[in-house]
C-alpha cells in the first residue's frame, strides 16, 4: 500500500531513467589519449587536430552505478532468474549514485590555418544523475516497519537532461610550445526532469505507525512528466524520440570550454575546463511539483461512518494519496551542466611510446567524481595507435582502459573504453564506458605526426 | 603483414570489447525485465484507524426512537416518549348540542315557559356562550284585535340585554282565522349570546297585549326553533365523561442488538406529563402499563398511583383559557420501575384513559371552551447511571480487504484510550458473502478497551489505555481476504464489573487507534 505511493512518486522516476539507459559508460579519461582527434578536442579545446577535420557521427556512453552490480540484483533460483532485491539493498551504502552520460556526435568540422584553428560541431547529450539513499530502496522493497519509532531520510535527488549542444570553437598556437583554445556552446534543452530540493523524511510512529512526512521536495519537469494525481504518473523520457523539432526551443543555455597545452621538450602538459558555467533555463512545457511541510496520515477517522455502516477499509489508500498530493505550478527553472576539469601530462619516451598521467574531476549536483590514471600508448605505425591506462576512479581500483586510433587514409576510427574489465565481467561491473567515433582528416603534415622532437602533440 | 595482422587483431578485440560492453548493457536490463520473480520480504507499517467516539455517538447511531440529552450534571440520558391520550372539547359540546337539537320546535303555550332542555348524563350547565346558532320563531294572532307580541329570553343576554322579539300582528278580522308571522327566512343569530340557567332551565316569556291593553294567551301557532348551535364556552357541572384511546406502546431500541448480559439503571424514571385547559376535575386511569423485556416477559408497573389513578391539574374558573401542566413521576420510591427496567426492556405497552369529575361531586363547577384540550405524554428516562455486566451486542459492518490483496500476513495493533467507565470486549467474525464465518478476529473475546477507573460517585477519575495485538499469519490472512462483512460482538462491562454503578457523561469518549504491519514477500 505504502509502496504504491513511493513507487508512484519516486520509483517511477528511477525506472524511467533506467529505462533510457540501454548503453553504458562515465566521465571521460580516454579522450585525452586520443591524440590529434576531434574527440581529443572535446576534452581540451586547445587540442584541435591540425589540418581540416570532419567529425563523423559517433557515440560515447558512460554508466556508473555505485555499490550494486547486476549480479547483486539477479540470481538464479530453481532454474529461473530472480531479482534478489534484498541482497542488492544489503550491498548499498547510505548514499548511492547512478550516473549516465550519453553523447551522440552528429557532425563536426574543424580546420586550422597556421596558428589559428576554428571548429564547429553538434552533438546530442543526455545526462542523468540519481543520488538516492539506501533508505529509499529499503522503504520500497523492505517496508517501513524496520523504521518504526525512527525518522529516516529517503528523498532521492535526480537530474535527467537531454539537450543539443552546438559548439563554436577556436584554438591558437602561441609560438611552438603553447596552444590555447576555447569553445562557446549553445545548449538547447529537449527534456528535463530534476529535483530542486530533495529533502524527504519519513517518521513511523511507534504508537500505531502514524506516518509523518516532512518534505521540502520539488520535482521540476520540462516535457517529461505527465502527472494527473499520484495514481496516474507517467514519465515520457524516451531518448529515441528526441527529435530535431526540439533544436531551437525555448529551453536554452550556454557553456564554455577553455584549455591550454604546453610542450616542454618531450613532456606535454595540458589543462582544461569543460562545460564551464553550463546551465539551461527551462521555460517551455514546465511543471513543478512541490511537497513542502509536514504531511501526516494518522489513520482514518471513521467512527461515525463505521457506525453508519458506510465505510470500508478501502478508503485508506485514497486517504494516503490525498495526504501526499503535491502542489503543481508552472514556473521556469534553471539546471546546471557540471563543469569538468582535466589535467594531463604526457611524456614521450621515444617516437613510438609515451607514458603519462591523467587527472579528472567533476562536481555535478554536489557529487564529486574524480579519476586518476597512469597511461601508456604506442604507435604501431602511422596507421595504428594503441593506448591503455590503469586508473583510480570513483573510489575503485579496477579500471583498466584501452583505446585505439586506426587511420586508414583520411579516415580515423576511434575506439575507447575506460574499463575493459566490464566487457569481460559485465555483471560484476559498476562502471561501463565506451566511445566509438570517426574522423576524416585532411591536410595534416607528416612531420606533425612523426617528428622526433615531440611535435606530435601539436 | 605482421603489422596488418596485429592491426586487425586489435580491431577485432576492440570491437568485441565495445560490443560486449554495449550489448551486455542492453541484455542486462532485458534480463532484469524478464526476471521471473523477485526475492524480497517487506513489512509495511501503516495506521488504519485513528478515531474516537463517545457514548453519545454510539447511542445517536443505534437509538432511533430515543432522544439523547445531557443532564445538568453532564450525565447522559436516553428518553423515549409517546403520546398517551389527547382530548378536546368536542365530546362535551357534542353532547349538549345533541340534547338541544333533539328538542326540535318548541310550542309556546304559556307566558312563562321553561325550554325542554336537560344536560346529558346529568350535566348541569350554568352558562353557555354561543358562537353560532339561529333562533326561528312563529307568532300568530287569532284574536279579534290587533296584538303586540313580545318574546323575551331573560337569561339569553347579549351586551347586557336579553334576547327580545317584539312584533305587531293585526287581527285577521274574521272569526276563526289567524294572522301568522315568522322569521323563517331571516332567523335571529344567536352568536355572541350568553345563556345562563335558572334552576337548571332556560326560560322564555311570552306577552301579547291587544289594543285595549289586555294581555292575552299565546295562540296555538306560537313557537320557537333553536338550530345550528355552537358553543364557545360552557360552565357548570359538566358530568362524568370517560375518554379512552387505543392501547399504544413505546419501542425501546437500546436492547435491539442485545444478545446477553444485564444492565441496571440506577435512577430510571417514567414521567407522565399532563397539559390541561379543561376546567374540569379529571383523573388519568392507567389500565395497562407493562414493560416487555428482551426475553419476552411482561412486567407490570406497580404503584399506588397505578391503582388509584393520577389526578390532572385543571384551571379554575378564573383561569379560563389557561393551560395548566404538571409532571407526575414514577421513580424507584413510588414504583417498581427500577426492577422492571432492569430486565432489558424493549417496549412499554400502555392503555390510559381519563375520566372527568371522577368523584361525581356536582358542587364542583367547571368549564370548557371550544379550545379546551388535555394531553398526556409519557416519557421513559434512562439516565446512564448504573452498571452493566456482560452486556453483549452484535452488529455487522461491511468490509472490503481487497486493497490488501498483495499482503501475505498482517499484525494489527490496537491502542485505546478510554475515558468512559465501560470496558468493551470484542470478538469479530469475518464472513463471506454467503455469511460463512471465515475466521475470528481474536482467539477468544478480548477486552480491547478497559474501563476508566471511577471514584465513589461512579465518575471516572482517569483515562485507561489498552494495547492489544491481533496476529494474522499467512494462512489465516489468506482466509479473511474474501471477507465481505465483519460481525462484531461487543460486550460491555462497567468498571468494577457491576459492583458499583458508574456514570456515563457527555464529555467521555474513547479513542481507538488501529495500525497494521502488513507483510509482503516476493518469490
Amino acid at each position: 500500500m505504502i509502496s504504491k505511493i513511493w513507487k508512484s512518486t519516486v520509483c517511477l522516476l528511477l525506472c524511467a531513467t533506467l529505462g533510457s539507459l540501454t548503453l553504458s559508460a562515465q566521465n571521460d579519461l580516454s579522450s585525452l589519449m586520443l591524440v590529434n582527434t576531434w574527440q581529443n578536442m572535446n576534452a581540451n579545446p586547445a587540442l584541435q587536430p591540425s589540418g581540416f577535420t570532419i567529425n563523423l557521427p559517433g557515440i560515447y556512453n558512460n554508466l556508473w552505478v555505485t555499490n550494486i552490480t547486476f549480479n547483486d540484483l539477479l540470481v538464479e533460483e530453481g532454474g529461473r532468474q530472480v531479482l534478489d532485491v534484498s541482497n542488492a539493498i544489503s550491498q548499498m551504502e547510505a548514499q548511492n549514485i547512478l550516473r549516465e552520460d550519453l553523447d551522440i556526435e552528429t557532425i563536426g568540422i574543424g580546420f586550422q590555418f597556421g596558428a589559428l584553428g576554428l571548429n564547429i560541431g553538434h552533438r546530442l547529450r543526455f545526462n542523468a544523475l540519481i543520488d538516492y539513499p539506501k533508505t529509499l530502496a529499503q522503504l520500497i522493497w523492505e517496508g517501513n516497519a524496520q523504521f518504526i519509532g525512527q525518522t529516516v531520510e529517503f528523498g532521492p535527488a535526480f537530474d535527467v537532461t537531454a539537450y543539443h549542444e552546438f559548439a563554436l570553437g577556436a584554438s591558437y598556437k602561441i609560438g611552438d610550445n603553447i596552444k590555447v583554445g576555447g569553445r562557446v556552446k549553445l545548449l538547447s534543452g529537449g527534456a528535463n526532469l530534476n529535483t530542486g530540493n530533495s529533502e524527504l523524511q519519513l517518521t513511523t510512529d511507534d504508537d500505531i505507525y502514524q506516518l509523518r512526512m516532512d518534505a521540502d521536495y520539488v520535482v521540476n519537469s520540462a516535457g517529461t512528466l505527465n502527472y494527473d494525481g499520484l495514481r496516474d504518473v507517467n514519465v515520457n523520457f524516451d531518448f529515441g524520440n528526441f527529435s530535431t523539432d526540439e533544436l531551437f526551443g525555448g529551453n536554452s543555455g550556454m557553456a564554455f570550454d577553455l584549455g591550454i597545452a604546453v610542450k616542454l621538450n618531450r613532456l606535454q602538459i595540458a589543462v582544461s575546463a569543460v562545460d564551464l558555467g553550463g546551465e539551461i533555463s527551462w521555460e517551455e512545457n514546465v511543471n513543478n511539483y512541490t511537497l513542502e511541510g509536514a504531511y501526516e496520515f494518522e489513520g482514518l477517522d471513521v467512527a461515525q461512518d463505521l457506525l453508519d455502516n458506510e465505510e470500508s477499509f478501502g478508503s485508506i489508500i485514497d486517504s494516503l494519496y490525498d495526504t501526499y498530493e503535491p502542489i503543481e505550478t508552472s514556473q521556469s527553472y534553471t539546471t546546471t551542466i557540471g563543469a569538468k576539469y582535466y589535467f594531463s601530462g604526457q611524456y614521450e619516451i621515444d617516437e613510438q611510446i609515451s607514458v603519462g598521467l591523467i587527472g579528472f574531476t567533476n562536481d555535478y549536483r554536489d557529487i564529486n567524481t574524480t579519476g586518476l590514471a597512469v597511461t601508456g600508448s604506442i604507435n604501431f605505425s602511422p596507421l595504428l595507435r594503441l593506448g591503455a591506462f590503469y586508473g583510480l576512479r570513483n573510489e575503485r581500483f579496477d579500471n583498466l582502459g584501452v583505446n585505439a586510433t586506426v587511420s586508414i587514409g583520411p579516415a580515423r576510427i576511434i575506439l575507447a573504453t575506460d574499463n575493459i574489465i566490464s566487457a569481460f565481467r559485465p555483471k560484476d561491473a559498476n562502471l561501463a564506458n565506451f566511445r566509438l567515433g570517426a574522423n576524416l582528416q585532411f591536410g595534416q603534415e607528416k612531420e606533425d605526426v612523426d617528428t622526433s622532437n615531440g611535435n606530435r602533440f601539436f | 603483414m605482421k603489422l596488418q595482422n596485429n592491426l586487425f587483431s586489435v580491431l577485432r578485440l576492440s570491437v568485441l570489447a565495445l560490443s560486449l560492453t554495449a550489448l551486455v548493457g542492453c541484455s542486462q536490463f532485458a534480463e532484469l525485465e524478464d526476471a521471473e520473480g523477485s526475492r524480497y520480504e517487506a513489512e509495511y507499517a501503516v495506521p488504519l484507524l485513528n478515531t474516537s467516539f463517545s457514548m453519545n455517538d454510539l447511542l445517536d447511531n443505534f437509538e432511533e426512537n430515543s432522544v439523547l440529552t445531557v443532564l445538568p450534571d453532564g450525565l447522559l440520558r436516553l428518553q423515549y416518549s409517546g403520546s398517551v391520550l389527547t382530548e378536546n372539547a368536542d365530546d362535551v359540546f357534542e353532547a349538549i348540542n345533541a340534547t338541544l337539537a333533539g328538542a326540535g320546535g318548541i310550542a309556546i303555550e304559556s307566558t312563562v315557559q321553561a325550554l325542554p332542555f336537560s344536560g346529558p348524563d346529568g350535566l348541569v350547565i350554568d352558562r353557555m356562550d354561543l358562537k353560532e346558532g339561529n333562533l326561528f320563531w312563529t307568532l300568530e294572532n287569532c284574536h279579534d284585535k290587533d296584538l303586540t307580541i313580545t318574546l323575551t329570553f331573560p337569561t339569553v343576554i347579549k351586551d347586557g340585554e336579553p334576547l327580545t322579539v317584539v312584533r305587531e300582528l293585526p287581527t285577521a278580522g274574521v272569526e276563526g282565522e289567524c294572522t301568522p308571522r315568522d322569521n323563517i327566512l331571516n332567523p335571529i343569530s344567536l352568536a355572541d349570546y350568553s345563556i345562563t340557567t335558572v334552576n337548571d332551565s332556560i326560560y322564555v316569556e311570552y306577552q301579547a297585549i291587544d289594543t285595549d291593553g289586555v294581555e292575552v294567551e299565546p295562540s296555538s301557532g306560537t313557537g320557537i326553533l333553536i338550530a345550528q348551535l355552537a358553543f364557545s364556552y360552557a360552565e357548570g357541572y359538566l358530568g362524568q365523561i370517560s375518554h379512552s384511546s387505543d392501547p399504544d406502546s413505546i419501542e425501546i431500541d437500546f436492547f435491539d442488538n442485545w444478545i446477553r448480559g444485564d444492565v441496571f439503571f440506577e435512577e430510571p424514571v417514567i414521567t407522565f406529563n399532563f397539559e390541561n385547559s379543561f376546567g374540569i376535575p379529571t383523573r388519568a386511569i392507567v389500565d395497562q402499563f407493562d414493560v416487555v423485556s428482551v426475553d419476552g416477559t411482561t412486567l407490570p408497573l406497580e404503584s399506588e398511583f397505578i391503582d388509584e389513578g393520577i389526578e390532572f391539574p385543571f384551571p379554575s374558573l378564573d383561569q379560563v383559557g389557561e393551560v395548566t401542566s404538571t409532571d407526575f413521576v414514577f421513580d424507584k420510591d413510588n414504583s417498581n420501575i427500577r426492577e422492571i427496567l432492569s430486565s432489558g426492556p424493549i417496549a412499554i405497552n400502555y392503555d390510559v384513559s381519563a375520566a372527568t369529575n371522577p368523584d361525581g361531586d356536582t358542587d364542583i363547577r367547571g368549564f370548557v371552551t371550544d379550545s379546551s384540550f388535555y394531553r398526556v405524554l409519557v416519557e421513559v428516562d434512562l439516565p446512564l447511571y448504573g452498571w452493566a455486566i456482560n452486556f453483549g451486542v452484535r452488529d455487522t459492518f461491511d468490509l472490503s480487504l481487497t486493497d490488501l490483496d498483495n499482503a501475505d500476513y498482517a499484525e494489527f495493533k490496537m491502542v485505546t484510550e478510554n475515558a468512559m467507565p465501560v470496558a468493551i470486549g470484542v470478538q469479530g467474525y469475518f464472513r463471506d458473502e454467503a455469511g460463512n464465518a471465515l475466521d475470528s478476529l481474536y482467539d477468544a473475546p478480548t477486552r480491547v478497551i478497559a474501563g476508566a477507573p471511577v471514584g465513589s460517585d461512579g465518575r471516572p477519575t482517569d483515562i485507561q489505555e489498552t494495547v492489544t495485538f491481533s496476529d494474522f499469519p499467512a494462512d489465516r490472512f489468506t482466509k479473511i481476504k474474501g471477507a465481505t462483512q465483519l460481525e462484531v460482538v461487543a460486550t460491555f462491562f462497567t468498571t468494577t464489573d457491576g459492583e458499583q454503578s458508574v456514570q456515563i457523561l457527555n464529555d467521555q469518549d474513547v479513542k481507538v487507534k488501529v495500525g497494521a504491519i502488513l507483510g509482503v514477500s516476493g518469490n
